[in-house]
């Protein structure tokens, strides 16, 4: 058997074994002697003969039993050996069966013609010669043989191909019922022909059978839509693929990955096959992804300042509407350009700097400049700027909102410019007044000293009014003196470079306490003090305060003797300090006053002075950062109060 | 005012451009001691050329004290210290430094440049009295006799 399969399963030496099995020969002979010789003639371990005497019996055990050989008398009474050949070949069983005729005479060309028209295949004239019969016989029995062998062969490697697809079609029901894709076919009408249990399951259905009757107009459209042309699809065997939504049995909704294919079915009818994946949460986070970007899209458009993102480059890639309304900007060219552009060529250095910063990590930067706006005039702007990563850590680029500054801008540089006009004006009347006041002391020492050199030497030689002359002059020259002394001391506080230095004030009272001497010795003064602290400051500075206030405090006394205490108390981060006496006290509508230059309350028969001293002592005040005022009642006394910051 | 005959007069310059200055600075050694005589230069080239005795003060006697004021025109009072000093003839010349002006930057270059003394014009006569008082006490009346007269 050219071109079989080579048998190599066991089961194949059991099938060729039988090869060798006695094969059944029927002898068909309505005398028993004839059939005897021919038994002898055949006999054979392993032929089995099986008599018949006539053609009846020989059509009965040809129902039964399938023979390699008939061996047909053709002169038999009642149906005679034709006759018999015709009705075995009417029989479907016995159609091929081998037929050799014998018979006993020679009866013609006519006779042999007509038995092989019946489907014989051979003829025997007898007397035949027994080698002859054996040799005919056993052409057939070998045929029949290779027959059954090669038959059963066949339906071995059937029930073998048979046994292999029951496994497979096992392994592949077992796979798509495990698969959590549903797989399905259906015709081209989009009748479910076959379905998975994941594929029900996606839908809700019970079983195949309930999606037939299930109402699944929402399934079936999906399913029936036939773009898929027959033929080409089978072909190229593309698979259409699109996201369909789907209503389940119970109603709700799922996002489905469908992907079919037309195919040729086993039944060689065309089907479309399918894949069924459910991808809600995947289209669930697309979704709640495309909302954010939606509700940040609104915010940034309602905030009150500019927005901008832009990628690692600077190429912006989103800007707000705010920020389309400063530029003017077209917002469908605008992006992907850089944030660069549009500020002013003088900031972009400055700019780039601080990207370019190495310390640049995830803290926000805050800078200012200019930003053309749409009428192409630049504005101030002050951005506040943080880089963006994304999860995996690496910088994605950044996001900045900035705020338009410029009246703000604007008002600042004005008020800046009145700031250094102011100082300047300041700065200048300082030196103005320090110049006047020391230029003006050289000619007054000219003055005072030769009005003192006339007194000296003239007094009581001239007349009495000369004498009271002088007098004035010395006194107005001494008076103008004091003035000038005081004021270039006032014109100084400020101009000369301050010290700060820790100043132990009770020192400083112990100092002011000795200076005053005479005048506290002349009045019969009590100067006393509580622990005094030690402050940061300027010592020159400060020892002129508490001079001037108890100098004051001893000055301005009524008929009693003055008494004067010096105390201090910590108050919100600064020393406290009060000066107060038993004196003439001051009206509250002057408590104010007091404290301005060339303010005087008193005649200068009274109490000498030149009104600058409390100016000095508010001043020197103020440059140590704290601030001076009075409480007193007239004729009971004054407490004199100043702060001085304790850091 | 008195001059007695036996006192050897005591020669001192004082540099000082301002009139009203030199006949004030007179007027008190005139009360303090009378046997000083002033030299008065107006400004820095004639103090050296008279310490120098150079041109009209040839054959003047040397000064043994200096009074120097700060503020002169031309040369600054500085300056003319600075000579001084640099001067191995005069170096030895006492120098009191007069001047009107606080500012430390003075009394420190002054310091710096070996001024003998340090002092502020006082505003009235009584004051400058006392204070050629003490120059007279300090410098003048502990000078030794000059070797050759």
């Amino acid at each position: 058997m050219p071109g079989a399969p080579e048998i190599t399963h066991p089961e194949a030496a059991r099938i060729t074994s039988t090869a060798a099995d006695r094969v059944d020969i029927l002898l068909v002979d309505d005398k028993v002697d004839k059939l005897m010789a021919l038994e002898a003639v055949l006999a054979d371990e392993n032929v089995n003969i099986v008599k018949a005497q006539s053609g009846m019996e020989a059509l009965r055990l040809l129902l039964k039993q399938d023979f390699a050989l008939v061996l047909l008398d053709v002169h038999m009474p009642v149906m005679d050996g034709f006759e018999t050949a015709s009705m075995i070949r009417q029989r479907p069983r016995s159609e091929h069966t081998p037929i050799i005729f014998m018979t006993a005479v020679n009866a013609g060309e006519a006779h042999v013609s007509r038995g092989y028209s019946l489907g014989a295949v051979d003829y025997i004239f007898a007397p035949a010669v027994p080698e002859v019969i054996r040799a005919k016989a056993a052409v057939f029995i070998d045929l029949f043989r290779k027959t059954e062998q090669v038959k059963r062969q066949s339906e071995w490697l059937r029930s073998e191909a048979e046994r292999r697809a029951a496994l497979l079609e096992t392994r592949l029901k077992r796979l798509l019922n495990r698969l959590d894709v549903g797989v399905f076919r259906t015709t081209l009408e989009g009748v479910l022909v076959e379905a998975n249990p994941a594929f029900l399951n996606l839908l809700g259905l019970d079983s195949l059978e309930a999606a037939a009757s299930a109402d699944l107009q929402e399934l079936h459209i999906p399913l029936r839509e036939r773009p898929l042309v027959l033929g080409r699809h089978i072909e190229d065997g593309r698979v259409r693929e699109r996201d369909v939504r789907l209503c389940r049995t119970d109603g709700t909704w799922i996002w489905c990955a469908l992907s079919r294919t037309v195919s040729l079915g086993e039944d060689g009818a065309t089907y479309v096959d399918g894949l069924l994946e459910d991808i809600t949460e995947r289209k669930q986070a697309e979704e709640a992804l495309r909302e954010s970007e939606q509700r940040f899209r609104l915010m940034a458009d309602m905030a009150p300042v500019m927005i901008w993102v832009a990628g690692t480059e600077g190429e912006r890639t989103f800007v707000n509407r705010l920020w389309l309304e400063f530029t003017g900007a077209d917002p469908e060219s605008t992006l992907g350009l850089k944030w660069l552009d549009y500020v002013h060529p003088d900031d972009r250095e400055r700019c780039r700097d601080v990207f370019r910063s190495p310390i640049w990590k995830g803290e926000s930067r805050r800078l200012e400049y200019r930003l053309r706006r749409h009428d192409g005039v630049y504005g101030w702007v002050m951005a506040s700027i943080v880089p963006r990563f994304i999860e995996s850590g690496s910088f994605a680029g950044y996001i900045g909102s900035s705020v338009d500054i410029t009246a703000h801008k604007l008002a600042q540089d004005v008020l800046e410019q009145q700031a250094r006009e102011l100082a300047r004006s300041n700065a200048d009347l300082q030196q103005f007044a320090f110049v006047a006041s020391h230029d003006l002391q050289e000619p007054l020492r000219m003055v005072a000293s030769f009005t003192d050199l006339l007194a000296r030497r003239y007094r009581g030689k001239l007349d009495a009014q000369a004498d009271e002359y002088i007098a004035f002059a010395v006194d107005g020259a001494k008076r103008m003196q004091r003035l000038i002394h005081d004021l270039l001391a006032y014109s100084r506080i400020g101009t000369d470079r301050q010290r700060s230095e820790p100043c132990d004030t009770g020192a400083l009272f112990d100092r002011a306490v000795r200076d005053l001497d005479l005048a506290i010795r002349e009045s019969g003064a009590e100067v006393t003090r509580g622990p005094l602290p030690t402050v940061p400051g300027d010592a020159t500075q400060l020892a002129q305060v508490f001079q001037n206030l108890i100098g004051n405090a001893v000055k301005f006394r009524r008929a009693d003797p003055p008494r004067v205490r010096v105390d201090a108390e910590m108050k919100d981060d600064a020393w406290l300090f009060s000066v107060r006496d038993n004196g003439i006290g001051i009206e509250r509508r002057f408590a104010e006053r007091v404290f301005e230059i060339f303010q005087r309350l008193h005649r200068h028969d009274h109490y000498t002075g030149t009104g600058i001293g409390l100016a000095i002592c508010k001043r020197i005040v103020q440059q140590h950062g704290g601030r001076i005022w009075v409480e007193s009642e007239p004729g009971v006394g004054s407490v004199f109060r100043f702060t001085i910051t304790a850091r | 005012m008195t001059r007695p005959q036996n006192k050897p007069i005591v020669d001192v310059l004082l540099v000082e451009d301002n009139l009203s200055d030199v006949r004030l600075t007179g007027e008190a050694f005139q009360e303090v001691n009378a046997s000083v005589r002033l030299a008065i230069a107006h400004d820095g080239d004639q103090a050296l050329s008279l310490l120098r005795q150079q041109g009209p003060h040839r054959g003047a006697p040397r000064p043994r004290l200096i009074l120097l004021d700060l503020n002169l025109p031309r040369m600054s009072g500085h300056e003319v210290l600075a000579e001084i000093k640099a001067d191995p003839e005069l170096r030895s010349i006492p120098v009191i430094v007069l001047t009107t002006s606080d500012a430390e930057i003075d009394m420190r270059n002054a310091g710096g440049l070996q001024a003998s003394c340090y002092l502020r014009k006082p505003l009235d006569f009584a004051a400058l009295v006392e204070l050629v008082r003490m120059v007279d006490r300090s410098w003048i009346r502990s000078l030794e006799p000059p070797l050759t007269d």
